[in-house]
């Protein structure tokens, strides 16, 4: 069987093509595979806009729903 | 809470019967956990600041801008209804702000708006939002304007009357099959809702919006403004609204123009004193006239004052009253 190419510099798709990539590749692109999936980058940035959303729309969650004022002119029967 | 409760609604005269997690007919009252909840308390789905004359209202406060907002449902199904998109849905379909009556007056008076229009959808199945946020408003000078189709039980309406300053009503025809056929309402509630507004000292303006083939009956107007005169007086105001093709009826054309004319000519014959014509920018209709010396006293273009000639709520020419409230 012919052997197929499986440096971190190539990607194989089923039929055994072999994509290369070149120096000006950006490195991402291959390094994908054992990437974590969160980068601690992305982590610091969800940590800060997490309370941000929170800020912005937490007042409107809070009050949405179905926790509003009793009805007038209305009775169980 | 047994799913079984039944809970009778009798804001209108529809008198919904709600089972425990339903809503009434206006999508705005819901069963939940052993009590109906006006789900749309402080959750206005439509907030502007308009010209008074848009609601329209021409003999209150003329050339003020009005604090206007809405919350979303209907007790009122209108095939014709030019704002259906959020009278129709219900509340969890569309987007709303958090709005309680406090900050309603306080976005008023920030904005040095003079009043506060509940209008858009009806006040009617806002109800209990309406009164708080106009109670506290009164409180702090603001006058309350209702846009409303009057369908509404008597109590209600008393309640509602005690906390509004002025209301410009729709009636949609003179004609109880127009309304069940086209409204999925009554007549008779709305005019004694009128009646009762009128005894309460509530400054009353009327709109008919004029259908093609619907309610354009020169007849059925006749008996419309005949009513008028003799339950609420000629003193007020009527505007005869031209259609644009919407919702469900989109197959009509706009109201021609010479329809409005007429009625508005009929009206006037038959001897109320300020009949307007609406929708229709640029026209003579919009000005208001001395009922007794013929004087422009306000003179309008669109919802534009081009020039307000009264002097003290009076005629400058002959003196007489001009019925409004004018300051």
């Amino acid at each position: 069987m012919e052997s197929q190419d499986i440096s971190p510099h190539s990607i194989a798709d089923r039929t055994g093509n072999v994509f290369r990539f070149g120096p000006h590749t950006p490195s991402y692109e291959c390094r994908n595979v054992t990437k974590p999936v969160l980068s601690r980058r992305s982590f610091v940035m969800v940590l800060w806009l997490a309370p941000l959303t929170l800020l912005i729309h937490g007042n409107g969650w809070l009050n949405s729903g179905y926790s509003c004022r009793p009805a007038l002119f209305c009775r169980k029967v | 809470m047994a799913r079984n409760d039944l809970f009778l609604c009798e804001l209108c005269p529809k008198s919904c019967k709600i089972r425990e997690g339903h809503s009434g007919d206006c999508k705005a009252r819901i069963a939940i956990d052993g009590e109906v909840r006006a789900v749309t308390y402080g959750k206005p789905c439509a907030v502007h600041i308009d010209p008074v004359e848009k609601k329209p209202l021409f003999h209150f406060l003329p050339g003020t801008p009005i604090f206007s907002l809405a919350a979303a449902g209907c007790n009122l199904h209108c095939k014709f209804c030019q704002n259906w998109t959020i009278s129709q849905a219900a509340p969890e379909e569309i987007r709303t702000i958090d709005l309680p009556p406090e900050k309603v007056v306080a976005a008023a008076l920030q904005q040095q708006c003079r009043s506060i229009a509940y209008t858009y959808t009806d006040p009617v199945i806002f109800f209990e939002y309406v009164t708080d946020t106009a109670a506290l408003a009164r409180r702090h000078g603001l006058r309350n304007v209702t846009v409303t189709a009057g369908y509404i039980n008597r109590k209600p309406m008393e309640m509602l009357c005690e906390v509004t300053d002025a209301s410009n009503t729709d009636l949609k025809a003179f004609s109880e099959p127009f309304y069940r056929d086209m409204c999925d309402a009554g007549l008779k509630p709305v005019l004694d809702g009128m009646v009762l507004m009128k005894e309460r000292g509530v400054w009353l303006e009327v709109t008919n919006l004029v259908i093609p083939t619907f309610n354009d009956d020169l007849t059925m107007i006749r008996k419309m403004c005949r009513w008028m005169l003799s339950n609420l007086g000629p003193d007020t105001p009527l505007h005869f609204s031209r259609f644009h093709p919407m919702y469900m009826i989109r197959n009509l054309p706009p109201t021609p123009e010479e329809t409005l004319v007429n009625a508005r000519q009929e009206a006037l014959d038959i001897g109320l004193h300020y009949v307007y014509v609406g929708n229709v920018f640029g026209s003579d209709s919009d000005h208001t006239y001395c009922p007794h010396c013929g004087t422009i006293l306000v003179k309008r273009w669109g919802f534009s004052i081009r020039e307000n000639n009264l002097v003290n709520g009076k005629c400058p020419k002959c003196g007489s009253t001009i019925a409004g409230v004018w300051s």
